[in-house]
Formats: structure tokens, C-alpha cells, sequence
């Protein structure tokens, strides 16, 4: 496919690009939480850990993407 | 009646880990390809089957577009899921199946597995807003 089905995807620093990097970031935080919320009573302590470090580790992607935005 | 058959294809390990984790604690059949070079081919080919796919829109070499077409060039019923993190109102192509706006909450995951799982839906053509061209 030669051309992007989504305008202005052409560059690496597009809003368009930032946008999906962030929205990346916050589906791994909201999934993370949210199976953390229905299933951490069940799982044992090695599992809920790593859980929540995928949500520190895409947290701390999402303020890197953010800091890199020029005003 | 089997479980659903759900394939995740995306380069995002972590998502993918938790989705797939998700998706097995609703009873779902789930399995994981990495967007690798020569999967399109793989899948015209009929060398992977699911009743539902969940791909993103932005992979390493080809798109989620690319791959639902490859999985619509083979025989037999499947239904593509795109779930991504650009802005869905902009998505200029039609895309064949049902389009999610990442982040996805999980319940919304699971209503559109099970949709998608429907007859009525496979494969079935979406229209886009088309305003930004």
C-alpha cells in the first residue's frame, strides 16, 4: 500500500504520529489497570507486580512522548 | 459450542500480554503473532486461522488494512478487529470489520469479539468519515 489510509503520517513527528504513540501508552495503562481491578485478588504476587510495572513503563513512555512536544 | 478462536496480531508486547490474558479469562481461544515480515503472505495462504483477528492499524512493514486484505483473499469466514491509536475519524479507506479507538476499555474488547463473532459480521464493509479529503 503506497499511500497512508490516515492524512499526514508522512514524518515521524506528526501530531498524527504523537497521537497514536500516546493512545499506544494509554491502552497499555488502561488494560493493565483495568485487569488489575477484576483479577489481582487471583493472581498471585508476581503477576500483579508485573502488571503494574507495564503500567509504570508506559506511564513514563507517555511523559517522555509528552515531554518531547516543542512549544 | 468451542471457544471463539482470537488472533492478536501487533508489536506491542505488553498489550498484547494483557489483552490475551483478558481474553482467555473470557473464554476465548487466543494466540499471538508478531507483525514479522512474509505474515501477509502466511495469511493469503490460509497458514493462519481465527474466527476474530485483532490487529492495529501502524505495523513494522505492512498496515492492519494490508493484513485484513490478506486474510480476505483466502476461503472461509473470519472477521478482522482494527484497534488503534489514530484518530478513527480520519481513517480515509474502508475498513472491513469494526474499527476501535485505542485505548480500548476491556469491556468494549470483549462486546466487539463477540460481534464479530456474529455471521452477520464477518467481513462486513464499514463507512468511514471521509470530511478530511
Amino acid at each position: 500500500m503506497n499511500e497512508s489510509a490516515f492524512p499526514a503520517e508522512n514524518s515521524a513527528l506528526t501530531p498524527s504520529r504523537l497521537r497514536h504513540d500516546c493512545n499506544a501508552e494509554l491502552a497499555v495503562i488502561l488494560s493493565a489497570a483495568e485487569a488489575l481491578q477484576r483479577y489481582s485478588a487471583s493472581w498471585d504476587a508476581e503477576k500483579n507486580r508485573r502488571y503494574l510495572d507495564k503500567i509504570v513503563k508506559s506511564a513514563l513512555g507517555l511523559r517522555d512522548l509528552l515531554g518531547g512536544i516543542r512549544d | 459450542m468451542r471457544p471463539l478462536r482470537v488472533l492478536i496480531v501487533d508489536d506491542d508486547i505488553d498489550l498484547v500480554e494483557i489483552w490475551s490474558d483478558f481474553l482467555q479469562g473470557e473464554g476465548c481461544d487466543v494466540s499471538a503473532l508478531p507483525p514479522a515480515r512474509g505474515l501477509l503472505d502466511e495469511f493469503a495462504a490460509g497458514r493462519h486461522s481465527a474466527d476474530v483477528v485483532i490487529t492495529d492499524y501502524r505495523l513494522p512493514g505492512f498496515s492492519g488494512l494490508e493484513l485484513a486484505a490478506a486474510i480476505r483473499s483466502r476461503p472461509g469466514p473470519a472477521a478482522v478487529i482494527l484497534a488503534t491509536g489514530n484518530d478513527i475519524s480520519k481513517l480515509r479507506t474502508p475498513f472491513p470489520g469494526q474499527v476501535l479507538g485505542k485505548p480500548v476499555p476491556l469491556a468494549s474488547l470483549i462486546d466487539a469479539v463477540r460481534r464479530a463473532a456474529q455471521p452477520e459480521h464477518m467481513m462486513e464493509g464499514q463507512e468511514t468519515d471521509k470530511s478530511d479529503e
